[in-house]
């Protein structure tokens, strides 16, 4: 029996949701909020409303402005205008309450190629599937901090718009013939001196050993067409905007002439997350998230699956390209524990090239050219750094409405772009977060009537998407953002003693309140919201008051938390007071026989908590 | 592995891969490139670990390059078309020692 009023605690125990970052100190909220028709409120002058409504929420509030008859701004101090938002809707008189915030003038970035970045900007009716990096941005800019892997063709490291975001990185390829770069075996020179296929190739009896039938190609500057969609440089007057802002890229080169081999991928790979490779330097700037725009058939191997379980045990979040084979996801995105990428068109419909299947995790767009005809322009590619050079590099450029650059290796970097920015938003999350939070936080596949659903596919390979098909959604990067940094906030945790009565103090605990990511609760605020008395705290900026109330009846009370970086997390309890101590089965203070018990479990279910939205 | 090329009447294929490795091609239709998970840390270059991967699976060994401290990538002098190469890793999969052997496969950029 004595255990009981501590299991009420717990019964009790809520959690509830973060608000938006914010100094501790000279809080202000400013709220919109109106009043019910029915309000009593509206009886008396409306400063007297504010005045009123403020006093039940525990603050000192004044009116601003009255924008309509039941409309009202008020404004009070100590706390967010999301935390009294959220109290002030608990309120009987109020029909809604929601923070009165400044809007600014979005700053677009000034790269002059930024128009034709469709995928970044907000979605409209025409590009359901853009992802929105643009409200990312508002949030943060990136973090320098933050480094994604491109394990891919290498770079180039004179790119004007990606070299201030290049650290060094290594070059993986053992074989020479592979590599092209004149150098024996692995070496520090990420740099791409191209991956051309020549006529003088085609004969060459070892290089067709290596790769088999061969055609001549020119050289594809991929992994500085990956980089830059993923960390170009922003605001820089030049070129394009990365999607990672301040991101920086580590360059692995594993991708040469014919592509690259499994054995380099996974060294590359496992280097790249800072865990060690014989015979190689250790990685100086390890990476938080590793972008693979490359694959291959097959189901995935021993050898992925033990790197990739090393790998996210390092902390390390995966992303890779689901393929260009309309069909099966192919290695290494089919492997468990990588979040693969199915491409989509920009209607938000599986573009017809995308693999896709039950391993993907998330589609975002990857360029498509909308039945074009020769000579026509492609009309939704993405516009890439690239280099003139065919075979050798020469000067360097951007990719065109000319070139059909389109591929689930676009989609991938815009995956890993967003969890960068992600993790500068709220470097406590783990890898297992930023991937469940761009899962949760997509937007969901629209319909489209004339096409078949995924797996079906019409002749080109289009389908409406599934989430068993193509992932969660669609790539959102504003709400992940948004997501990541509301992840930053305090939980918070309320228990409420298990024997209330008139007049006799009982206990509260928001002790079970806790901060995230290493911070620390500095301060804890107690309002009653409602209730048919009012009750008072012993104190109510402690983490575990009393709580007295004057007449028996339904209280609610609430609790905003402040850590010491100033974010907030605010919750609410509802609880029965009653006029006399329940009986007792013959234990003493404060036990609950089983009919109260039974009681007290039906108020612990009323109990409501809620977890604001940053 | 002399004689059991012989029975298989893959004995030229096997001079001819002995042949190939003057050139080092990391992969080829005489070749065959795998990725060797050990269960303990292995020198992959060692002289033993060669020769222990040699005995598991009658074949040639050549080190190309590691992966980690436990896992690293050879070429096998073995025809990549041959079934009884698939036996060849089969028995090396089946060594104590030995946690998986996947093929060296070839990735594209996409």
């Amino acid at each position: 029996m004595t255990m009981l009023p501590r299991i009420g605690l717990a019964l009790c125990a809520l959690v509830a949701a973060p608000s938006f970052t914010q100094a501790a100190d000279g809080l202000e909220a400013r709220v919109i909020v109106k009043l019910k028709a029915s309000s009593v409120l509206k009886q008396i002058q409306a400063a007297g409303r504010v005045e009123t409504l403020g006093t039940r929420m525990g603050v000192k509030a004044h009116m601003v402005s009255q924008p309509g008859r039941d409309l009202h701004v008020m404004r009070a101090s100590g706390l967010t205008s999301e935390a009294l938002a959220a109290r002030l809707a608990g309120d009987a008189d109020v029909e809604y309450a929601v923070p009165d915030r400044i809007k600014k003038i979005s700053a677009l970035p000034n790269d002059p190629l930024y128009g034709f970045q469709w995928y970044l900007q907000a979605p409209d009716t025409t590009r359901l599937a853009a992802t929105n990096a643009q409200a990312a941005w508002d949030m943060t800019s990136g973090s320098s901090k933050v480094v994604v892997a491109v394990v891919d063709s290498g770079v180039r490291f004179d790119h004007e718009d990606l070299a201030p975001r290049l650290v060094a990185g290594y070059d993986f390829i053992t074989d020479d013939l592979n590599a092209n770069d004149g150098q024996s075996g692995r070496d520090a020179n990420a740099s791409d001196p191209g991956d051309y296929v020549s006529a003088a190739d085609r004969n060459n009896a070892a290089l067709t050993a290596l790769c088999g039938t061969l055609s001549v190609q020119g050289s594809s500057w991929h992994g500085t067409q990956v980089a830059g969609i993923l960390a170009a440089e922003t605001n820089n007057s030049r070129g394009i905007a990365g999607m990672g802002g301040a991101t920086r890229v580590l360059p692995v080169r594993v991708l040469g002439k014919c592509g690259g081999f499994d054995s380099d991928i996974i060294a590359g790979m496992r280097w790249a997350a800072g865990l060690s490779v014989p015979g190689v330097p250790s990685n100086p700037t390890p990476a938080r998230v590793i972008n693979l725009s490359l694959a291959g058939a097959g189901t995935c191997s021993a050898a992925y699956r033990s790197a990739i379980a090393e790998i996210r045990a390092a902390g390390t979040l995966i992303v890779a390209a689901a393929g260009n084979e309309s069909g099966a996801v192919n290695e290494p995105a089919n492997c468990p524990g990588v979040l693969a990428v199915a491409g989509i068109r920009h209607v938000g419909t599986k573009v017809g090239y995308s693999s896709h299947g039950v391993e993907v995790g998330i589609s975002a767009p990857a360029g498509n050219c909308v039945n074009v005809q020769v000579g026509q322009p492609c009309l939704f590619p993405f516009i890439n750094p690239t280099n003139q050079g065919s075979t050798s590099p020469t000067a360097n450029t951007y990719t065109g409405t000319g070139d059909n650059t389109v591929g689930t290796s676009f989609a991938a970097p815009l995956v890993a772009g967003t969890a960068a920015l992600m993790l500068a938003a709220n470097p406590a999350l783990t890898e297992t977060d930023v991937g469940a939070l761009i899962k949760s936080s997509a937007t969901p596949f629209p319909l489209d009537s004339t096409l078949p659903t995924c797996p079906l596919t019409s002749a080109d390979g289009q389908c409406n998407c599934t989430t068993t098909t193509c992932g969660a959604g669609m790539l959102n990067t504003g709400s992940a953002v948004t997501a990541a940094v509301a992840a930053a906030n305090p939980s918070v945790s309320i228990g409420v003693a298990t024997s209330r009565v008139v007049g006799t103090a009982f206990s509260l605990d928001g002790g079970g309140s806790a901060a995230t990511g290493g911070a620390h609760l500095v301060a804890w605020k107690w309002i009653q919201i409602s209730g048919p008395g009012s009750g008072s705290f012993s104190s109510d900026s402690v983490a575990a008051p009393s709580f007295t109330a004057p007449v028996a009846g339904t209280y609610v009370v609430g609790l905003t938390v402040t850590d010491d970086s100033g974010r907030q997390g605010t919750g609410q309890a509802t609880f029965e007071v009653q006029s006399v101590a329940a009986k007792s089965s013959g234990g003493g203070g404060g036990a609950l026989d089983p009919a109260s018990l039974m009681a007290f479990l039906a108020l612990a279910a009323l109990a409501t908590g809620r977890r604001l939205k940053g | 592995m002399t004689s059991h090329l012989c029975r298989s009447g893959l004995l030229l294929p096997f001079l001819l891969a002995i042949t190939a490795c003057a050139a080092a091609p990391l992969s080829g239709g005489s070749s065959r490139s795998v990725i060797v998970g050990f269960t303990l840390a292995t020198p992959g270059d060692a002289p033993e670990a060669l020769e222990r991967l040699k005995k598991a699976g009658a074949t040639d060994a050549r080190f190309v390059s590691s992966l980690s401290s436990r896992s690293h990538s050879y070429r096998l002098t073995c025809p990549q078309v041959d079934p009884a190469c698939d036996k060849v890793l089969d028995a090396l999969r089946g060594q104590p020692g030995i946690d998986y052997v996947s093929i060296d496969r070839g990735k594209d950029s996409q």
